[in-house]
């Protein structure tokens, strides 16, 4: 759908916007019908934009003209917007008025539809040279975006993945080395553009990620060093489910042994290899040890947590070893429907429950920075939090006026879910999960429940200090996980308690 | 710029010209006889050319050499051939001729210099093209086209006695001599627009004449006089009856008219020396003519249904045209449709009428000069404008105005725009109505001004708008004389008859597809930019090409099927550096409110810029695109025969012979065809293919198509049974199921078969995978191999070692070994039902 700006020809025709009241729009016609006699083709151009009678017509004959007035007036106001959408320039100050912007629902509902093709546009831009760095800046825009237009907003960006999955589907060592060039661009940093991209796209992030893993062992013989930048990239994806994930950890960890030496691996990393002398440090133990520990902890963290705090860190619980066993998959697989069924314990309803999936930005300079997330329980009610693990949940209570933190270690997202502990007394309404998405690749979002939108979250860095807080209240009957700046409400589902 | 003001009803039988003046419409006659309609028929005589009723009068004398109906050849390449002249004329030279003579009814001796010419709602660019062609070559120098049913509305709505303000919808039933033509129309707050319609260029009164020939005359003839061929002899060029077949077409459309006012007529002929007489009622016109008056009310009843519409929800149903004289036609559409049918309005005349209202309001440019031939008023009118305008500059040289506003309103007010070109600065205007009831007192000039000017309902306006210099002093060659006439509707604007498309790439199905450029009914004039991209690498000085087809018909049906209105190739010999297949194209498309086409090209990569504006001589065809074409089709027809046969349905199999049969004449002499090729052949082949494409996407009709969905929808079924069943490969399998059905509204909603063949053909093929991934499948398979006689094999030998091994792996539980096994010895079998599929699909390299 292309955009056109009512209120540039309201001044190309010398009218006042603020006359295009209901009465009045017999009368505007008439001067429009005539502006476009006045022209031979009876096509008017302002500045490049196309204007025909129809198109005017329509808008202005629009039942809901005032509200597309008033949206095109915040158009105006936010120029790189406005040249966005008229002329598909995408400046670098589009992102300052997007953040503003995505804040208001309605606005959002009546621009998706020009957004979403300009949005493709620019993003095939960007991905024709393979310039992840900049597509992953220009993802987060897509919160101008309605879920419905995501397919095509996305339509090239799923090409793309679809085109690259096809290359590495069909490369081997020997014809990797004569198509060296088409994998080149794959040695940079794409990880972030592929970790912000949309959920709806997931199947195919998932399939690209599995075939490089192949890929990467296929060439590992072949150059190390591409399969260790490749590999490089693949430890900080962050959707992929727990078993693949650490698959690549461990692969990775055998590519950086075996380029320790070349170019391809910095000097620092080289020498721990040559310390280390190929003993690797085997993940997968971590995990099960980690395993056994929770299981063990968080009982006790049930009788202990009424102390007022339930770090993890006290309890050695690294949550970097949790890493992989809390992929995005598993949040987005649980609906409250299915945790309540896994919940034996009590076998508590599932209303009620908050869904907060919270993924973490690395630093940018050191992925292994480590700060916490403490969430403190203002609800005036004891909580139960829960947060999915293997095909089973860690769950703790959090009483009232009580904190709880998490260590974030090399933890790049987690799931919680929490809920009164009586959930009889609770009146906060269904959060439904399978209705919802969001597209919300970035930044700190405020969950509504007209946005039809969804889980991911992703956490700035706390700065200065090292603890990123946040608390839990009840507002409104709604319970809310305020941070310092995003908050998550249970969204609305009337009828459904 | 100088409003038209002439309307012209060019009609399939009749045509008149009509002119707008302060508020009224003059229908001129014919200066002899003083008849309002002139019958588009052309007569060439020895030595003279007749145009009119004079030439209808020699229709049954002399009928090799008159020529009526043309209208309904325009815009194809017919030609009719001309004993007395012993050469061919077109469609539109005939009706240039016409037209010619249209003007001379103009007793006042203006020339007429541009006029608005009615057209079928239905007509096709082409058929447009070729009528406003025939408008410039009659001598206009400006020739605008109007739909026939808003002309009929225009006159309606505007007459004095139907002008109350009333909003609603109206179905306007145009049934001509030779076409048919169904517009929905809706007023709303004293405007009038065109919401949809439907119309067939090949329905009309001339049908019914030949109904009555084939249906009654024919059976009558051959049941007297037992001749034999009779018919063929009648219809065939140069046949043994081609002479008497005219005869009886003017005596048949005469019979109808009688039969419109009378129960019974008679038709009186002599053939091979007889006097023949024959009575027919008008029963038997009424059962002639039945199917075809059910097909006007379908389409009513389909154009109602699309736009939600009951037919309470209908006001009247406006008559037009010169068939729905015919009792039969009122009555059926009173009985079928229960909408009050209005048959207040002239048939006749209401075409031409509506024309004037529409050329009120449209502009011109003339062409400078006093030519030889101009009519005296004329020639003083410009002479007093050159007088005017030497006196402006001598003391204003540099200023002048353009006005815009409507000759016609039904509001009270009117909005006029007034554009200052040159030095306005310090000037001051006045606009006063002639009755003094308003006055805008002086008002400073700025390059572009508004007034609104109220109105005196149902009388002429008139206003004077006064342009004054710095000292107040008026200048007198400024002066503009404005009239508005109260009362009367303006059109909101044309709408366009069919969707516009762009012929794209779906490689995926190694066919291409249409995507909408300008939908069906928006308003003209259109412009629009399209991105795409480039599906195939180009390289520079190569033969290969990117073609750009810009089609006119339905968006959902084959594109071959519809109507090329513009191409452009873009071969590599043009390309200043290589095409990569991904990069960008941009085109800008244009359609003006005459239809005409204007598209650029813009490609990213080079930097180049094609432009080109399209008209009736440019159609182009790309001869490999030709042949994958033609090779696409031919399969799919062969296809067809197949299952047709199969589900023993000889009718339709019968019928797909004979498309078949056509389509091979051709095969060989398009496959002999070099691109450089100077012969019209390419053309020809283009025409058959496109013809054959119609008909074979018809062929079998609804029923077809819905035959076709539900073997979609059983396919579908069957995988959503067996897919829970699969025992490998589960997941990729759902993935491509899942996949499938991303397209399937398209799919379901298209009414192009070949699409839907192809959906079904990959919900099967899909259905197969799923087969041999289960194991019980498998299993029964693998036993069926295991019965297989050994000249079944290509190796038996080499086979058993494999069957040994599955049979261990089926007993050991190891299904996936087994699996393999039987896929193996799949591919030892000597009918293996591997396809193989053209991975060579050209298309046309937009992606």
């Amino acid at each position: 759908m292309t955009f056109i700006s009512i209120i540039r020809f309201f001044n190309y025709c010398g009218i006042d916007a603020a006359q295009a009241v209901p009465g009045n729009i017999p009368r505007i016609k008439k001067q429009i019908a005539a502006e476009f006699s006045l022209v031979p083709n009876g096509i008017i151009e302002i500045e490049g934009t196309v204007y025909n009678k129809q198109d005017v017509f329509s808008i202005l004959e629009a039942p809901d003209f005032a509200e597309i007035l008033a949206h095109q007036q915040t158009i105006n106001e936010h120029e790189p917007l406005r040249l966005f959408l008229e002329k598909g320039i995408a400046s670098d100050e589009l992102a300052e008025h997007v953040e503003i912007l995505k804040k208001e629902e309605g606005f959002v509902r009546y621009v998706s539809k020009y957004f979403a093709p300009l949005f493709n546009r620019e993003m095939k831009r960007r991905l024709s040279t393979f310039d992840f760095e900049s597509a992953a800046d220009w993802i987060p825009n897509c919160q101008l975006l309605l879920t419905t237009d995501g397919e095509q907003a996305f339509q090239y960006t799923s090409t793309f993945l679809e085109e690259n999955l096809r290359l590495f589907k069909n490369l081997n060592k020997t014809t990797f080395l004569s198509r060296k060039a088409e994998v080149t661009p794959w040695t940079g940093n794409w990880a972030r553009f592929m970790n912000w991209l949309p959920d709806m796209i997931y199947a195919q992030k998932e399939e690209l990620a599995i075939q490089l893993i192949n890929f990467c062992v296929e060439i590992q013989h072949a150059d190390v060093s591409y399969c260790y930048w490749i590999s490089s990239q693949m430890v900080q994806l962050d959707y992929l489910d727990d078993s693949n994930t650490q698959l690549i950890r461990d692969n990775h960890v055998i590519y950086e042994s075996k380029a320790a030496g070349t170019n391809a691996v910095p000097q620092s990393v080289s020498k721990k290899y040559r310390k280390e002398n190929n003993k690797t440090f085997n993940y997968i133990w971590i995990a099960l040890l980690a395993f056994f520990i929770i299981t063990r902890l968080v009982g006790s963290c049930d009788k202990n947590s009424s102390g007022g705090k339930t770090n993890f860190e006290d309890y050695h619980l690294d949550v970097k070893t949790i890493i992989s066993l809390n992929a995005i998959t598993k949040s987005r697989a649980l609906t409250p429907a299915e945790i309540s069924n896994s919940d034996k314990k009590d076998n508590k309803s599932t209303e009620g429950y908050l869904v907060a999936y919270l993924s973490f930005l690395n630093h940018p300079e050191d992925s292994n920075y480590k700060y916490m997330l403490s969430i403190k329980n203002k609800t005036g009610i004891d909580l139960s939090v829960q947060t999915p693990f293997e095909e089973d949940l860690f769950l703790f209570d959090l009483d009232k006026d009580s904190t709880v933190t998490i260590s974030k270690g090399t933890l790049n997202n987690i799931d919680l879910l929490i809920m009164p502990i009586d959930s009889t007394k609770d009146e906060v309404e269904r959060f439904d999960i399978k209705n919802n998405f969001y597209l919300a690749p970035k930044d700190l979002k405020t969950f509504k429940t007209t946005y039809d939108d969804t889980t991911m979250l992703h956490l700035l860095l706390p700065d200065p200090e090292n603890v990123l807080e946040c608390e839990l209240n009840i507002v409104n009957n709604q319970l809310v996980l305020t941070g310092r700046d995003f908050k998550i409400i249970k969204s609305l589902t009337p009828g459904k308690k | 710029m100088k409003s038209i003001n002439f309307g012209i009803d060019l009609g399939t039988t009749n045509s008149l010209i009509t002119k707008y003046e302060n508020g009224k419409v003059t229908i001129f006659k014919h200066p002899i006889g003083h008849k309002e309609t002139l019958a588009s028929v052309v007569a060439f005589r020895p030595g003279r050319t007749l145009v009119g009723d004079k030439a209808r009068e020699f229709l049954t004398k002399d009928p090799v050499n008159i020529f009526a109906n043309f209208k309904r050849r325009m815009g194809t390449d017919d030609k009719f051939y001309v004993v007395n002249l012993d050469e061919n004329v077109t469609p539109i030279e005939l009706s240039t001729l016409v037209l010619k003579e249209l003007k001379q009814f103009v007793y006042s001796g203006e020339e007429v210099k541009a006029a608005v010419i009615t057209i079928p709602a239905s007509f096709d660019t082409m058929q447009s093209n070729a009528t406003k062609k025939a408008g410039l070559a009659a001598g206009f120098q400006e020739v605008l086209l109007l739909q026939e049913p808003i002309a009929a509305s225009l006159a309606y709505f505007n007459n004095q006695e139907n002008n109350a303000d009333r909003n609603g919808y109206w179905l306007v039933y145009d049934l001509g001599g030779g076409t048919f033509d169904l517009a929905l129309m809706q007023i709303k707050d004293g405007e009038m627009k065109v919401i949809d319609h439907e119309g067939n260029n090949f329905l009309g009164g001339a049908d019914f004449d030949f109904g009555i020939i084939e249906k009654i005359i024919v059976p009558y003839v051959t049941a007297q006089f037992g001749i034999e061929n009779f018919e063929e002899e009648l219809r065939k060029n140069n046949g043994k009856y081609e002479q008497l077949f005219y005869e009886l077409i003017y005596k048949s459309e005469e019979a109808k008219k009688e039969l419109s006012q009378q129960a019974e007529t008679q038709i009186d002929f002599t053939l091979d020396g007889r006097e023949v007489l024959l009575s027919i009622s008008r029963e038997d016109l009424e059962n002639t003519i039945q199917a075809r008056v059910a097909e006007t009310i379908t389409m009513l009843k389909s154009i109602l249904s699309r736009n939600e519409l009951g037919t309470k929800n209908i006001e009247e149903i406006l008559l037009v045209g010169g068939s729905t004289y015919i009792p039969y036609v009122r009555q059926q559409l009173a009985e079928q449709t229960a909408i009050k049918v209005n048959s207040h309005i002239d048939p006749t005349t209401a075409v031409a009428i509506g024309a004037a209202y529409y050329a009120a309001n449209k502009y011109y440019q003339p062409k400078e000069g006093v030519a030889l031939g101009d009519s005296v008023e004329d020639m003083l009118n410009q002479l007093s404008g050159i007088e005017a305008e030497d006196a402006a500059l001598e003391t204003f040289p540099d200023i002048s105005l353009t006005v815009s506003y409507s000759q016609m309103s039904k509001d009270t007010e009117e909005v006029m725009i007034i554009k200052a070109n040159g030095n306005w600065e310090g000037k001051t205007y006045r606009i006063i109505r002639s009755d003094g009831g308003f006055d805008t007192g002086f008002v400073p000039v700025k390059s572009k001004f508004t007034e609104f000017l109220p109105l005196i309902n149902n009388v002429n306006n008139i206003f004077y708008l006064r342009l004054y210099d710095e000292d107040q002093d008026e200048i007198k060659a400024a002066l503009q004389e404005i009239t508005i006439t109260q009362g009367q509707f303006n059109i909101a604007g044309q709408p366009i008859p069919q969707d516009i498309c762009i012929e794209v790439d779906d490689k995926e199905n190694h066919t291409t597809k249409l995507e909408v450029i300008f939908e069906k009914n928006a308003v003209l004039p259109q412009k629009k930019t399209l991105y795409r991209e480039i599906s195939k690498t180009i390289k520079q000085g190569s033969e290969d090409s990117i073609i750009i087809n810009i089609l006119e018909g339905d968006r959902n049906a084959r594109a071959l099927s519809n109507l090329v209105i513009a191409c452009i190739e873009i071969s590599g010999k043009e390309l200043t550096s290589d095409l990569i297949k991904g990069s960008d194209i941009e085109l800008q498309i244009t359609m003006s409110d005459n239809r005409e086409l204007h598209t650029e090209v813009f490609l990213v990569m080079t930097q180049q810029e094609f432009k080109n504006a399209f008209s009736l001589s440019e159609k182009h065809v790309n001869i490999d695109r030709l042949k994958e074409q033609f090779i696409d089709l031919e399969n799919e027809i062969r296809n067809s025969i197949k299952m047709f046969s199969y589900d023993e349905n000889d009718v339709w199999a019968i019928q797909a012979n004979d498309f078949l049969k056509e389509l091979m004449q051709h095969k060989n002499e398009l496959f002999k065809l070099k691109e450089d090729d100077r012969t019209d052949a390419k053309y020809v082949i283009a025409e058959v293919l496109n013809r054959v494409s119609q008909a074979y996407d018809k062929l079998g009709g609804e029923d077809r198509l819905e035959r076709l969905r539900y073997e979609y929808l059983e396919a579908k079924e069957y995988i959503e049974n067996h897919l829970p069943m699969a025992d490998f490969k589960k997941e990729e399998l759902a993935q491509s199921y899942s996949k499938l059905l991303k397209g399937e509204h398209q799919v379901l909603i298209s009414r192009n078969p070949s699409i839907l063949e192809k959906a079904t053909e990959k919900m099967n093929s899909l259905a197969w995978d799923i087969l041999w991934n289960t194991l019980s499948y498998i299993i029964s398979r693998y036993e069926g191999f295991k019965g297989l006689k050994p000249d079944e094999f290509k190796n038996y030998q080499g086979v058993q070692p494999i069957f040994r091994s599955a049979d261990q792996a089926l007993s050991g539980e190891r299904y996936h070994e087994f699996r393999q096994h039987v896929y193996s010895i799949t591919h030892l079998l000597v009918h293996n039902e591997y396809k193989i599929q053209n991975d060579d699909f050209k298309g046309t390299g937009i992606g």
